[in-house]
């Protein structure tokens, strides 16, 4: 074994006992304690069957909204395709705080639609439904339209040519080439919806919508139980795995799309039935998705000036320090686990390798953040603030986005890459630093981008960790928002959407 | 021709080299090329042409056998300490790198100042006709050029040894032509003991000075032998 390949495995292997360990203490705790405790068994069951059915709906939801909306855009002509692909890549992105305020502004009772059904009420399932298909719709969007992209439109010539309809090409040919991502993305959305905590928290609006993440987090913030919240993640965790092991890729989600391959076969014949599907698609589209961006521009842009100036300049300088000790620290390690799963000759250890890579997905944060808390308490006092304890967590949760990126740049270089470097008298460590590294110089930049993004939005871990000193804009904004100054959290909303828009514009620029 | 690296001559055998798993292998009694010579290796698709060179370039691990270039062993060197240069069928450019970036990598990674890069590679630049492309990038190059870089960069660092797996299949029949030609002086002039696999009877025929078939990982013969 060559030494750099023996530095990574070590760094990915404590990085793996380092997240394994926690989430073992987690069940024993879980086996041990079932037997002691004595919360009402009924509650903990109605938790359970709620955040498994909120997850299911919003699933489903976000999946049929998401799936049309893959198909019009990559099957169809319809204008502002790259306009829905961008918003589709800042909505996965977007931190749920955001979200969950802009939802309100636009469906709660005073809001610019809410105000005309007044008796539907945002808080509970309208809420946790829009809060979740604002989110998810993008991962069909990706990963469906991707694979429509992708596949070849021979068969349907051939279906079509031999007199089948449209619809029974699309259900008997089309579906079956795309139906493999459309269960990835719904077993996806699924475990992210199962860990769902502030479109639930926000959106839900009291004890009937609790669901596990939530529950997790009132017991050890509220109720400091951590023997329940140990009991609680244990569920949780079960449940995210099971739904991890049948989504099989749960990292599959691009950034960007790769070029048609094949002309379009279900464009509509006539200019009526186009200009139909056009706004359709854009008036469902507006209403889900660009109002709610909108309202919040609108709104905060117009009440920055409330803040002051030292508290954002504060605040910004603390989340851009956490966020890039997140992304150095996710990048770092997703680039060790990819250079294994390239470099390691064994199939099994890289199937390993790239396995444990993505399995933080199934974990969330609140959920990680309990098992860290029960294994080792003093991770809440580590660096000032607990930081290191939110920076563990946080990465562990940019690891599998990272893993994807660096996994997907390392295959592009090509073995005679390799052989050719070698040939020349390269040695490992010379192939890494002249080859490898300047090669995956834009895959650096969108991992710690991606990392920066996701510390800037995160909220689950920072609450768990939090004291009263110094916040990023997400705790910032929970806090306004706990003191119903909505004015001022707008702002705050945008404040922290701008830092992510130039962010994500940074890494664009970089890339091109 | 200035180039990196004492001229070394001698020859390239190859003897009792068996590669591979279970399910295919390769297995090659006695093959030796002089320096000077080019032995030319034909063979249907997956009959292990392609795995012979990886093997020879240390890219394969052998289940047995040796090769040997005088009296060193090399089977028992790391690729990169085999001082074998081998051109593949794609350029395999460094696209972080320019054109004399490329041809000078050899030279960076034995740590040589920058301006000892320049004098060894700008002659190789020249003679390949690629020195108004030095600072342009691959991605800007077409397939014949960017094959040309890959062969200076292959012959700048002036091993002894080079393999060519079938250098020439991307390029159209003209540029195939001056590129053959141009091959040929170099081994010639620079005395390299070559190994080229091509599917293209044309290279073989002007090319090698020796040619063996390969079916199923084994020499089925000898097909021409010029004396």
């Amino acid at each position: 074994m060559n030494k750099i390949l023996f530095v990574f495995s070590i760094v990915s292997g404590a990085a793996l006992v380092l997240f394994i360990l926690p989430l073992l203490n987690l069940f024993t705790q879980f086996l041990t304690i079932t037997n002691s405790l004595h919360e009402d068994w009924a509650v903990l069951l109605r938790i359970t069957f709620f955040t498994c059915e909120q997850a299911l709906l919003s699933s489903f939801v976000a999946g049929v909204f998401g799936c049309a909306l893959a198909f019009i855009c990559f099957e169809t002509r319809v204008v502002g395709v790259k306009v829905i692909a961008i918003l589709s890549h800042v909505t996965f992105f977007l931190p749920a705080l955001i979200v969950a305020l802009a939802i309100v502004g636009v469906w709660g009772n005073h809001g610019w639609v809410g105000k005309f059904f007044p008796e539907s009420g945002v808080y509970g399932w309208l809420g946790i439904l829009l809060g979740h298909l604002f989110f998810n719709f993008s991962v069909y969007f990706r990963l469906v339209g991707q694979s429509l992209l992708e596949s070849e439109k021979s068969e349907e010539k051939v279906a079509l040519s031999l007199g089948a309809n449209r619809w029974v090409v699309f259900w008997s040919v089309t579906f079956q080439k795309i139906k493999k991502s459309v269960i990835q993305s719904f077993f996806l959305v699924f475990i992210y919806c199962l860990s769902s905590f502030v479109i639930i928290l926000i959106l839900g609006g009291g004890p009937r919508f609790t669901s596990l993440e939530v529950a997790i987090y009132q017991a050890i913030k509220v109720d400091f139980n951590l023997k329940l919240a140990a009991l609680l993640a244990s569920i949780q965790l079960l449940f995210c795995f099971v739904a991890h092991l049948f989504s099989g890729t749960a990292s599959e989600v691009r950034i960007g799309f790769r070029p048609r391959l094949q002309e379009l076969i279900y464009q509509c014949r006539t200019g009526v039935g186009e200009k139909l599907v056009f706004a359709v698609t854009w008036f469902f589209f507006c209403l889900v998705v660009l109002l709610p961006m909108i309202y919040l521009f609108v709104k905060g842009g117009t009440s920055i000036s409330k803040l002051s100036p030292n508290d954002i300049l504060g605040t910004l300088k603390f989340s851009i320090l956490l966020g890039l000790k997140v992304a150095i620290v996710s990048s770092f390690l997703a680039f060790s686990s990819a250079y294994l799963a390239r470099h390691f000759r064994s199939e099994k250890v890289k199937r390993w390798v790239s396995f444990s890579s993505i399995l933080p997905v199934a974990v969330s944060n609140m959920v990680f953040g309990a098992a860290l808390l029960t294994w080792a308490p003093s991770f809440r006092d580590l660096g000032s603030e607990g930081l290191w304890g939110v920076v563990v967590i946080q990465a562990l949760s940019a690891l599998p986005l990272s893993f994807r990126i660096f996994s997907e740049s390392f295959s592009k270089i090509e073995n005679e890459i390799y052989f050719s470097a070698k040939s020349l008298g390269a040695s490992h460590s010379q192939l890494l630093t002249q080859v490898e590294l300047p090669m995956l110089k834009k895959s650096i930049a969108s991992s710690i981008v991606t990392g920066l993004g996701i510390s800037l939005g995160e909220v689950g871990a920072l609450l768990l960790f939090e004291s009263s000193g110094n916040a990023t804009f997400s705790i910032w904004l929970f806090r306004l928002m706990g003191k119903y100054q909505f004015g001022e959290a707008n702002a705050v909303g945008v404040l922290l959407l701008f830092t992510m828009v130039c962010i994500f514009l940074v890494k664009e620029s970089w890339e091109h | 021709m200035h180039f990196f690296g004492e001229r070394v001559m001698g020859t390239l055998t190859i003897k009792n080299l068996r590669v591979g798993r279970d399910s295919f292998q390769i297995f090659v009694k006695n093959i030796s090329v002089q320096s000077g010579s080019i032995l030319g290796v034909v063979g249907k698709s997956g009959s292990g042409k392609s795995t012979l060179l990886n093997a020879i370039a240390g890219f394969e691990t052998l289940s047995e056998g040796e090769i040997h270039f005088n009296d060193t062993n090399l089977s028992s060197l790391p690729p990169e300490q085999r001082r074998i240069a081998i051109v593949f069928q794609r350029p395999a450019l460094f696209p972080h790198l320019t054109v004399l970036g490329n041809v000078c990598f050899g030279l960076k990674i034995k740590k040589h100042s920058e301006s000892v890069q320049k004098e060894l590679a700008i002659p190789w630049l020249k003679k390949l006709g690629i020195a108004d492309l030095a600072d342009r990038y691959p991605h800007s190059l077409s397939g014949g050029e960017a094959q040309r870089v890959a062969i200076a960069r292959a012959l700048v660092v002036g091993f002894p040894i080079l393999l060519l797996d079938e250098p020439f299949s991307g390029l159209d029949v003209e540029l195939k032509s001056g590129a053959r030609k141009a091959l040929k002086e170099l081994v010639d002039e620079l005395k390299l003991a070559a190994i080229l696999v091509s599917h293209d009877p044309t290279d073989i025929e002007e090319l090698a000075d020796e040619v063996c078939t390969l079916e199923k990982g084994q020499i089925s013969g000898w097909l021409k032998k010029k004396s």
